[in-house]
């Protein structure tokens, strides 16, 4: 068997324990809490209604897409441990990196499902409101589905040196917080000088820029296409840095005692 | 079985508490506005507090958002301490609607040249919604948070009285704005804000002047009450206060004006104007007696104060783009409105339309009698301010209707893209719509009935010029002092009828102008197929039938 195949023998172990935990049923309830929701904003029958429906729609897909991949991220590793799955799992000529691995793409993956039953709940509900879709919209998925990679790649790594309860709060923090901490170091740079203006640069390029994978704001107030090259620029952002968290996941996981 | 039967209580105790809370809401209605001593009391209160708190901050994202979409998502914020030390200071905003004046910060995605970031943000900039100029979005857009604003805190007046302007002046649903305003009289009785703003709305776009009187005195009543709460705190209206309560007295005056009561009206008028200044309701003062003593506002025609009641209001009207519902009120209430210049802003009803190109305001004011070449404080036409500011739409109108470029004692002519060009001191003007078209050199040396002729062509005005046509069977034959025929004039600004007219009366196909152009050049040059098709039809046969 070779590592691949040892991957995808994980991932899928994962995605059906998710499925099996009815992580992808909670899309449908919240996906329906939309629609009635939006329905209900039909009452305010004024213009402007469809950016506001755009608003709603890719902020509650944003926060909520975010909270089932940190959620099935972060249990992963303990949920192992605790139940003493892990030890056959490891016994078998499976590393523990082709394991880190294996969670990584099962995570990655069920939450791409996610957000693509996301997608097609907006895109019913575009339709409802005759609101049009550019290739913006597009574009902005293809970010989100990278965003939640990032995000499992981010989780699975502090899942290895956190407690479940401080991992899952640090990284919706993280992920929600991350534009009003960018903000404030743009915010403050200007005002700073020497040593503690190089310690604000330094916090910045150190911290994940989760904001700089959410194009909500440019859809809702339709703005043009972004270009091709800063597509690039992030997807190759986001493989480094989950390569760096899987890296230093990997390491870790190895060096643990079990 | 037992199971299920319990469930059946909990519809039965939602009814009930539905029913409860349904008998307590009269009861707990508050006609009054919180005093000090209340708020003080409630801060005392750890629940309240807590609840107030989460109040506060949603009401605070709201108003975010509004901004949000204000600026086209585009966030903005204040300079820090530190950057006004060193000379970074926020501007007021221009053009904001009244009630969204705010101070323009900056944009908080920096701009490129002052980044540190590099690359970076490049991205950011890309990724997110960013400007280097400071712009303002439709206000229309902006309703949705102010009813979910009105939600949150139903106790902010403002957002009902702001809301109910968007939605009136700018969605264009007087109807919302008014059932806005109830909903906000509902949690805010004792409101002169939300009165007032009801009652000018009842006036405006309901005409119910009996209601309307009835919701504006409640709106003075409780205005004169805030009034001496605000004196006795040693406070004072702010100016949006002071322009509700002043035109409170004012539309009440003339709403008991139009209901025949003219008593009340002047002892509205005097008592409004003692306590508020407000000029207007001495001239309304002036109407109310007129017409209490059956004289028509226009049989003392000259009377300028009494011509002027309404347009400033009007003006600023017409420059917001108000529905025409609303500004042809200024005219019901005073016909000569059309007819005057604002001294202060040297302008009239027309100049503000063509400045703002209101195609139908201009239209509805021409239709009104309004002159089509009146001039400004300043000598200037409608048409002159039309193609100043670009309005080439209302240009278009305007010299349909006879209108002429004029500047002070000055007769302008003007070039292809409508900026005023120097000036030749004939009464004549040439058209901005031949000046768009290829033929514009042909506009400069137009002389008499024929020039005129080939002018109003190229005035929009085809019916005009082919009726004069029938009566002079030489003018398809004559040529303008640039060699340009009428045809070539016709076939330049697309006129199917009149080019078929001209070339049945024996207008010249190939007759070519001093550039060498014939009509079907020039027809094909302005992009008017469908002439050239006529043309090359015509020619065709008239080739093969030599």
């Amino acid at each position: 068997m070779n590592t691949t195949l040892k991957i995808g023998a994980i991932a899928r172990v994962t995605i059906l324990e998710s499925v099996r935990r009815k992580d992808a049923y909670v899309v449908l309830v919240l996906g329906l809490v939309i629609m009635l929701g939006a329905a209900l904003f039909s009452s305010f029958g004024v213009q402007g209604l469809e950016k506001f429906v755009k608003d709603i729609a890719l902020s509650v897909t944003s926060v909520f897409a975010s909270v089932i991949c940190i959620a099935a991220a972060a249990r992963q590793i303990p949920h192992e441990i605790e139940n003493r799955s892990l030890y056959p799992l490891i016994a078998k000529p499976i590393g523990r990196s082709v394991f880190l691995l294996g969670k990584f793409v099962g995570v990655g993956a069920i939450s791409s499902v996610v957000v693509l039953a996301f997608c097609v709940e907006i895109l019913v509900l575009f339709l409802i409101f005759k609101i049009d879709i550019g290739v913006l919209f597009f574009q902005a998925v293809y970010l989100r589905i990278l965003s939640m990679w990032f995000i499992a790649a981010l989780t699975l790594a502090m899942s290895l040196v956190l407690t479940h309860a401080a991992n899952v709060t640090i990284s919706m923090l993280l992920v929600l917080a991350m534009q009003t901490f960018a903000n404030t170091i743009l915010t403050v740079h200007g005002g700073l000088t020497g040593i503690p203006q190089r310690i604000a640069e330094a916090i910045y390029w150190f911290a994940p820029h989760l904001e700089l994978f959410n194009l909500s704001k440019l859809v809702v107030h339709e703005y043009p296409p972004v270009p091709v090259w800063v597509l690039a620029a992030l997807t190759i952002y986001a493989i480094l840095y989950s390569g760096i968290f899987l890296a230093a996941g990997c390491m870790k996981l190895r060096r643990m005692a079990l | 079985m037992k199971r299920y039967i319990s469930y059946v209580w909990i519809p039965v105790l939602l009814a009930v508490a539905g029913m409860l809370a349904s008998a307590a809401k009269p009861h707990l209605k508050y006609d009054a506005r919180y005093r000090q001593s209340e708020i003080e009391a409630a801060k005392e209160s750890i629940a309240l507090t807590l609840m107030g708190q989460l109040q506060t901050s949603m009401f605070d994202l709201m108003w975010l958002k509004t901004l949000e979409y204000l600026h086209h998502g585009v966030v903005y914020r204040m300079p820090t301490a530190a950057e006004e030390e060193k000379g970074k200071v926020a501007t007021d905003s221009i053009g904001t609607a009244h009630g969204l004046e705010h101070k323009e910060g900056e944009s908080l995605v920096p701009h490129r040249e002052e980044d540190w970031r590099g690359p970076i943000g490049d991205i950011h900039r890309s990724v997110t919604p960013y400007s280097t100029a400071h712009s303002h979005s439709d206000p229309k857009e902006l309703i949705p948070w102010y009813k979910f604003a009105t939600k949150i805190s139903p106790s902010q007046v403002r957002l009902y009285t702001m809301g109910a302007f968007f939605m009136s002046d700018f969605a264009h649903e007087p109807d919302e704005a008014i059932e806005l305003l109830e909903v906000g009289l509902e949690s805010n009785p004792w409101s002169f804000e939300v009165n007032g703003a009801l009652g000018r709305l009842l006036f405006d776009y309901e005409q119910d002047y009996a209601k309307a009187a009835e919701v504006l005195a409640v709106a003075v009543e409780y205005g004169e009450k805030e009034r001496d709460y605000y004196l006795a705190r040693d406070e004072q209206f702010d100016d949006y206060q002071k322009q509700v309560y002043s035109e409170s007295y004012l539309f009440l005056a003339k709403s008991l004006t139009e209901l025949g009561e003219y008593d009340r009206a002047l002892s509205v008028c005097e008592e409004g104007y003692e306590r508020t200044n407000h000029t207007h309701l001495n001239v309304q003062k002036r109407i109310t007696t007129r017409r209490k003593e059956g004289v028509s506002v226009n049989d003392e025609g000259e009377d300028s104060s009494s011509n002027m009641v309404g347009l400033l209001e009007m003006i600023r009207a017409i420059e917001n783009k108000r529905p025409m519902d609303r500004i042809l009120n200024y005219f019901r209430i005073n016909p000569d409105v059309g007819q005057v210049i604002d001294p202060t802003s040297k302008t009239t009803a027309l100049h503000a339309a063509a400045r703002a190109g209101y195609l139908e305001c201009v239209e509805k004011l021409l239709e009104f009698g309004t002159d089509v070449n009146m001039r400004d404080g300043n000598g200037d036409t409608a048409l002159k301010i039309s193609l100043e500011f670009g309005q080439q739409e209302v240009a278009q109108l305007l010299e349909s209707r006879g209108g002429i470029v004029l500047k002070g004692n000055e007769v302008l002519e003007h070039d292809d893209h409508g900026a005023a060009a120097s000036s030749n001191g004939k009464d004549t003007a040439a058209g901005p719509v031949a000046a768009s078209v290829p033929a514009a050199q042909l506009q400069s040396s137009l002389e008499g009935e024929i020039t005129d002729f080939m002018r109003g062509i190229s005035q929009h005005d085809p019916i005009r010029q082919l009726d004069r046509l029938l009566e002079k069977s030489q003018w398809p034959k004559a040529v303008d002092k640039n060699g340009a025929t009428a045809l070539h004039y016709a076939a330049a600004a697309g006129y199917g009828e009149l080019v078929r007219e001209l070339v049945k009366m024996g207008a010249a196909l190939d007759a070519k102008d001093q550039s060498g152009k014939t009509a079907l050049d020039m027809a094909r040059e302005s992009g008017h197929e469908d002439i050239a098709a006529i043309l090359g039809q015509t020619g065709s046969l008239a080739q093969s039938s030599q």
